[in-house]
């Protein structure tokens, strides 16, 4: 097989899984709120996914496909660490678990509402969002920057994220969207 | 319905702490307890972690310009402070086109005139739009080779063959059919995917896409983020998919093709194989493709073969090793080798000829280092008088009282002892001196801070995990008292008491770093008053603090997925050592 076919193969994978990883990514850290943790288990649910791609068929839903793999290993990894870190317990978990998987298909549409709320913020809270997201600058490093400290920076940028999240939610009510 | 802005703003600092990994058990049981008791809390908490990965998958926040001191301002903390209290939503205003559809109304448009054009007119416009067409086609027309996909973004000591364009930083490389020869030296790329590459010479490579390089021959480093999934590297005889992680390639003259997986997974397909053929290889693995049959063996990895890392600004190759803290004492980067002893008075805190034995007392000061590329500070410790100061930042340290002197300077060698330096013994184990470890020598009273962050500053895509290390006490029949201590940012993390005659067996730590800590700090003191009694018998009246070396065996600060290695040879000696 020449290096076409090989592009070929490999690429509707890759067609399949680039336009919904949000989505998936979303869910995994929505049960494990960690974001070295959950990019581990991203990371092991692709690799599942793709030694199994045989059993998807085409025309189904991906993402529902994606999210049945993520939850087999978000449940080996919460088995795995049971002892060594501190995670929801097994009954919050149920609950988180069942909220996100129902909400799933609407990331997308929170997301492209999240653009137009970060629009209306103030020219300093974007400043502050691309040090830390754009930069990827940790806390210490920006309070350095700034001249203030690590805990006032983590509070303000607390306080940003519910800006947004209260933001978007206020938009879905107005427009009436789901 | 109205939102709980307090609710929401709590939810979100649990959350982002929890995402940090900076989430205690105390912060786990509270949001529990809210998501438990509260629906709109379990609704906050996704709406926090969807805002989280919604900024993460923008690739940028588009609507910033430059940062600006805007940040710096008074006025916005003051601002941040009361919002603190209240969080009050976002104000959303109506759109444009919402509000210009309410003023639409009917229009009479005049009616048209018949115009003429002469020929002449006719005869410009034409010109004119094929002019118009032209450049518009200069302007957006693929540049002949191909596509812009990758930017060169840093290179050290590299020699390019056969360019006609100059290679430096910010140049644009093409997909196309010209293939590109690296003579010698190190060249990053990053890909417009973000997939960031590095390669070694002699390489000759070929960009194909956006998302696809072809290694003839040489050796490559790519590290791909999650948005770059499915990057890949081809080889005469294999193909590399990339599954977000990092990973190395040889590709030799003779056509052998070497994976080494450092982190994460990739998918190995042999060439003549289809995709679902592909074997997976994950961190830690690696394995060797055959020129001639291609099959498939296992080989160790190499963690430290591959350059991960370059500065050229720095001049910093950086090959995924650790860092010696006994090279970052002798004023070096911790990579290079150590060369010859280095020395550095506690006291005067400049490198100076060796001024052992002779007993100096302490200033009672913090002395600062600014010209020693990694270190705070050093300083001789002596709680007599209080606290002791150990940083530059003003942390301190609850010191015992020790004699305030020191007789050996902070000693980092390598090699033979006895051509290097006169009164300090040797180490030896087995009937073997160490020579090929760096060491790093405290005697009492010392203490030495280095500063993680300017590292973290140095080297902005490593991590420090820890500091490990095994320490050992004279190895020689005399009498010594002494305490070590491992401090981070002030903090007691490690401390050992040393007392005895006879060979006392090592002490090893594995002292983990978090991503704030900022200094950490080696002190060993005497104990005040103690006196060398077998000596004292003899009438020689020496102080016990004669003799309390302290011996660092390769004392490193593990970095990102570095801590797993195998320990060298005379490692293995020491922990055999009862």
């Amino acid at each position: 097989m020449d290096k076409k076919d090989i592009k070929i193969e490999h690429k509707v994978f890759i067609g399949l899984l680039v336009p919904n990883q949000t989505r998936i990514q979303a869910f995994i850290l929505t049960l494990v709120p960690n974001v070295n943790d959950a990019e581990d288990i991203y990371q092991e649910t692709v690799s599942m996914m793709w030694d199994k791609i045989d059993t998807f068929k085409m025309g189904t839903d991906f993402v529902a496909w994606a999210v049945t793999i993520a939850k087999f290993k978000v449940l080996e990894f919460r088995a795995k660490q049971k002892k060594s870190k501190i995670q929801f317990t097994d009954k919050i978990y149920e609950t988180i678990e069942s909220s996100a998987g129902s909400k799933i298909h609407a990331v997308q549409d929170r997301l492209d509402v999240l653009k137009r709320c970060i629009w209306e913020l103030s020219e300093q809270e974007k400043d502050l969002l691309k040090l830390r997201y754009d930069l990827d600058l940790s806390f210490q490093k920006i309070s350095l920057r700034i001249g203030k400290t690590a805990p006032a920076v983590q509070r303000t940028i607390a306080i940003i994220h519910s800006k947004l999240a209260l933001c978007a939610r206020r938009v879905f009510r107005q427009e009436g969207l789901a | 319905m109205t939102d709980d802005s307090h609710l929401m703003f709590e939810i979100a600092g649990l959350a982002l702490h929890s995402l940090n990994g900076t989430l205690d058990e105390i912060g786990l049981q509270r949001l529990e307890a809210l998501l438990e008791s509260n629906p709109l809390a379990v609704e906050y908490y996704q709406e926090i972690l969807w805002t989280f990965v919604g900024i993460k998958s923008m690739k940028g926040i588009s609507c910033l310009q430059e940062v600006s001191n805007s940040v710096l301002g008074r006025e916005f903390w003051q601002v941040m402070q009361q919002q603190e209290k209240v969080a009050p939503p976002v104000e959303i205003t109506e759109t444009e086109e919402a509000t210009s559809q309410e003023l639409i109304r009917k229009v009479n448009y005049p009616p048209k005139e018949k115009r003429k054009l002469s020929k002449f007119s006719i005869f410009m416009l034409f010109n004119t739009a094929a002019v118009f067409l032209f450049f518009i086609y200069l302007r957006f027309a693929p540049p002949p080779g191909g596509v812009e996909v990758v930017t060169l973004i840093d290179s050290i000591n590299a020699k390019w063959a056969d360019l006609d364009m100059p290679m430096h930083k910010g140049t644009r490389l093409s997909t196309g059919n010209e293939r590109l020869l690296l003579r010698e030296g190190c060249a990053e790329l990053l890909f417009d995917t973000n997939a960031r590459v590095i390669i070694e010479g002699p390489a000759q490579f070929q960009i194909l896409a956006d998302d696809r390089i072809e290694l003839d021959y040489g050796n490559i480093y790519s590290s791909v983020p999650k948005d770059a999934i499915g990057f890949s590297v081809y080889t005469e005889n294999a193909k590399v998919i990339d599954l977000g992680t990092e990973f190395a390639i040889e590709a030799d003259f003779n056509g052998n093709t070497q994976l080494h997986v450092i982190d994460g997974k990739t998918v190995l397909i042999v060439h003549g194989q289809s995709d679902k053929k592909g074997i997976t290889v994950s961190q830690g693995e690696a394995k060797k493709i055959a020129a001639d049959s291609s099959e498939i063996s296992d080989i160790p990895c190499d963690y430290d073969h591959f350059v991960r890392s370059i500065d050229s600004q720095a001049g910093m190759v950086w090959r995924g090793e650790n860092l010696s803290l006994a090279g970052i004492a002798a004023g070096g980067d911790g990579i290079q080798e150590l060369g010859s002893l280095a020395s550095l008075d506690p006291v005067k805190a400049e490198y100076v000829e060796s001024t052992a034995d002779v007993y100096v007392r302490t200033n009672n000061t913090y002395n600062l280092t600014p010209d020693i590329k990694w270190l705070d500070g050093v300083f001789v410790p002596d709680g007599e008088y209080g606290p002791v100061q150990i940083t530059s930042s003003g942390l301190t340290f609850d010191c015992p009282d020790t004699s305030g002197i020191f007789t050996h300077e902070i000693i980092a060698y390598k090699g033979s002892i006895a051509n290097q330096h006169e009164t300090t013994p040797p180490v030896i184990i087995d009937g073997q001196e160490i020579v090929r470890e760096p060491i790093l020598m405290l005697h009492s009273n010392i203490g030495v801070t280095f500063d993680l962050q300017a590292i973290r500053d140095a080297m902005p895509q490593v991590d420090i995990r820890s500091l490990k290390a095994m320490g050992i006490p004279t190895t020689e029949s005399t009498f010594s008292e002494f305490k070590f201590w491992v401090l981070v940012d002030g903090r007691i993390k490690y401390e050992r008491e040393i007392t005895g005659y006879v060979n006392r067996g090592p002490v090893s730590f594995d002292i983990e770093f978090g991503p704030q800590d900022r200094f950490l700090t080696l002190v060993v003191t005497d104990t005040l008053g103690a006196m060398d009694e077998k000596n004292s018998e003899k009438g020689s009246n020496v102080p016990a603090y004669a003799s309390d070396f302290f011996y660092l065996i390769n004392p490193e600060l593990c970095l990102t997925g570095n801590s797993e290695r195998s320990s060298s040879e005379s490692e293995r000696r020491i922990k055999r050592m009862p």
